[in-house]
């Protein structure tokens, strides 16, 4: 069950030119600002279908033309685009004949549709998060059970600098690592630069972890007997260390990528990260006009995308036969 | 550890974060005067005419010195963005986030401690159910999501100068949120407890049982955990003051990071610095006391 609500929600991140009508960063500047348009359902000479009326503004306000139903098409070609960036198709789950269109949570200010945009947000916080975890986790890894199994000066001096980058409290640690990259990088490696702060600050706990257990392993009876038998460095730490970090690396995990997706998040949020027009969740939630939630509540749809993908995570995970940390979210950054 | 000890790592600790800071301003390409936003008009002449009047085309070395010698006798130096010095800068704004932050934690450990004591007696009560549920949403709310939504909520309440109350109510949230479940562990541990068990059998009501035992032998937990809740707040204070823009540490160092002031960043962060090293400090030397005192009596 886990599993499978997993594989969907990947699939609907991957596949989100799919299953939106349009791109996240098509315009359409005369529907700019625009209420949801759903498709309802009518009966007619054909038996039932479903249908989307067209948009007007009148006098400031949103008007459905409800004598020109548009009929909605399913599995139909729209806009073509590039499916996972390699295939080359217009397919679109759901999309309405012209003029109308189909849009599940309306338009932003500049006319482009809010569904692609969050989910596409939500992918790339996602994905960024994922991979600024690997990167830490595996690098805290190596440099934590390196610094733990040889001990001396490695072991001290590790510990030293995770003292030193933890009294900086998370998003003081972040913005302190940012301030050392150009302000308003070229658009192109603006993720890169996010992925180097994310992992910079992340791969003091796992680090820290790692230095503890290997610190530990190097006095276990088995790994001296090994050494007595004349095992080499090489055996050692593949044989015995590694086998004995890998759990903790995989605890390690649970809090560590909801923290990193608010972090992600929250750079952008403050400018430092992704920025327009790359989407991304923070970005999503910084144009929020929190102003007009009460009339306009799909206004927050970014805010409970970022809930959602949180809730849905602490979910999977509770079900991971791993010890569960006491707080989820955000222990670390 | 010896206090001397203690007090003598968490001022190396500073020192390094300072270190730490003045090292990734060198890093950075440019300086505040390379992109000055808003004031595209300065010719290369005029930037270097400012350059040399601020001493950013000194050497590296000198100007670190001289800005720790300032810093040492309590002058940390010029904000170049701010056309001020930092000191009269740094201290208010401080004190604002140790304001809001300060309740904020009042607010949160005053709801949740009790709610916490009563969660772990009554293990298997229903309305535990709605309290996990509760809590688990809370935790999916970061300060990010939280603090648009209670924007909005105090826009359609009315009103626009709420000052405090916006960031106290999302500080609290956030840290109610992320304290709870640690709170109950803690009171939970202590329930369990061979001498909490005695003086329950012996007929000590719940309340004192609570007070009396389990508190005073949780405090030392609950002091680590408060020494965290200080980082936690720190960190929910950038986002909540950007949001709201309350003039605050979070959103100076905000500022100092988007301006490249020089003095001004490593200040704002060394001040963050000393701020969590040393609630973590007080927290350590308070169980040490708290262990000596009991080794004693």
């Amino acid at each position: 069950m886990r599993i499978l609500c997993a594989v969907a929600f990947c699939a609907l991140l991957l596949g989100a030119e799919f299953v939106a009508p349009v791109g996240g960063t098509v315009q359409d500047r005369v529907l700019s600002g625009a209420p949801p348009s759903l498709p309802r359902l009518r009966w007619s000479s054909g038996g039932p279908e479903w249908v989307v009326y067209p948009l007007e503004r009148l006098g400031g306000r949103w008007r459905f033309q409800s004598d020109r139903p548009c009929r909605v098409s399913f599995l139909a070609g729209g806009e073509s685009y590039r499916l996972l960036g390699l295939f080359e198709t217009d397919l679109h789950l759901a999309i309405a004949a012209t003029p109308a269109r189909l849009s599940w949570l309306g338009m932003d200010e500049l006319g482009r549709d809010r569904f692609a945009r969050v989910i596409e947000g939500t992918r790339s916080s996602v994905i960024l998060s994922i991979v600024a975890l690997s990167v830490a986790v595996l690098s805290g890894l190596l440099l934590g059970a390196f610094a733990g199994w040889k001990g001396g000066f490695a072991d001290r001096g590790l510990t030293m600098v995770a003292d030193m980058l933890l009294a900086l409290p998370g998003l003081f640690l972040l913005l302190a690592l940012r301030a050392a990259l150009p302000l308003l990088p070229a658009p192109g490696i603006e993720p890169l630069l996010v992925l180097a702060v994310l992992c910079c600050g992340a791969w003091i706990p796992v680090a820290r972890a790692a230095q503890a257990q290997a610190r530990m392993l190097r006095e276990e009876g088995f790994v001296v007997a090994a050494r007595s038998c004349g095992a080499g460095s090489f055996w050692l730490l593949r044989r015995h260390l590694l086998p004995g970090l890998w759990p903790l690396a995989r605890a390690q995990m649970v809090p560590l990528l909801p923290a990193l997706i608010i972090a992600e998040a929250s750079l952008a949020y403050l400018g430092l990260g992704l920025r327009e027009p790359a989407i991304s969740l923070g970005t999503l939630i910084a144009r929020v006009s929190v102003a007009h939630a009460l009339q306009q509540p799909w206004e927050l749809a970014p805010i409970l995308a970022l809930m959602f993908v949180l809730l849905l995570g602490s979910w999977l995970v509770s079900g991971a036969r791993m010890p569960r940390p006491a707080s989820w979210s955000g222990e670390t950054i | 550890m010896s206090a001397a000890r203690r007090l003598a790592r968490a001022l190396a600790t500073v020192a390094g974060v300072l270190m730490l800071g003045a090292a990734l301003q060198e890093l950075a390409p440019g300086d505040a005067l390379t992109d000055l936003s808003g004031h595209t008009h300065l010719s290369q002449a005029e930037r270097d005419r400012l350059r040399h009047r601020y001493g950013l085309d000194r050497p590296a070395a000198l100007r670190w010195g001289a800005w720790l010698q300032g810093a040492l006798r309590g002058d940390p130096g010029f904000s170049i963005a701010y056309q001020r010095p930092v000191g009269d800068l740094v201290w208010p704004r401080w004190r604002r986030t140790a304001a809001v932050g300060g309740l904020a934690f009042l607010l949160a450990w005053g709801t949740a401690l009790p709610l916490a004591a009563a969660a772990a007696l009554r293990r298997g009560a229903p309305w535990r159910l709605g309290l996990n549920a509760l809590n688990r949403i809370f935790l999916a709310l970061p300060a990010l999501a939280l603090a648009p939504l209670v924007l909005a909520a105090m826009l359609v309440a009315g009103g626009d100068g709420f000052g405090l109350i916006g960031p106290v109510v999302v500080l609290a949230l956030v840290e109610g949120a992320r304290a709870l479940p640690a709170l109950e562990q803690s009171i939970q541990t202590g329930l369990e407890r061979p001498f909490v068990l005695a003086a329950r059998a012996r007929g000590r009501g719940m309340a004192g049982v609570l007070l009396g035992h389990v508190l005073r032998a949780e405090l030392p937990a609950l002091l680590s955990l408060a020494a965290l809740a200080v980082a936690h707040l720190l960190t929910g204070s950038v986002i909540v003051e950007a949001t709201f823009g309350y003039p605050g540490l979070g959103s100076l160092a905000l500022e100092a990071v988007v301006a490249r002031d020089p003095h001004l960043l490593i200040t704002t962060f060394g001040v963050v610095a000393a701020t969590v090293v040393g609630a973590n400090l007080a927290a350590d030397s308070a169980a040490a006391a708290l262990a000596h005192a009991g080794s004693v009596s």
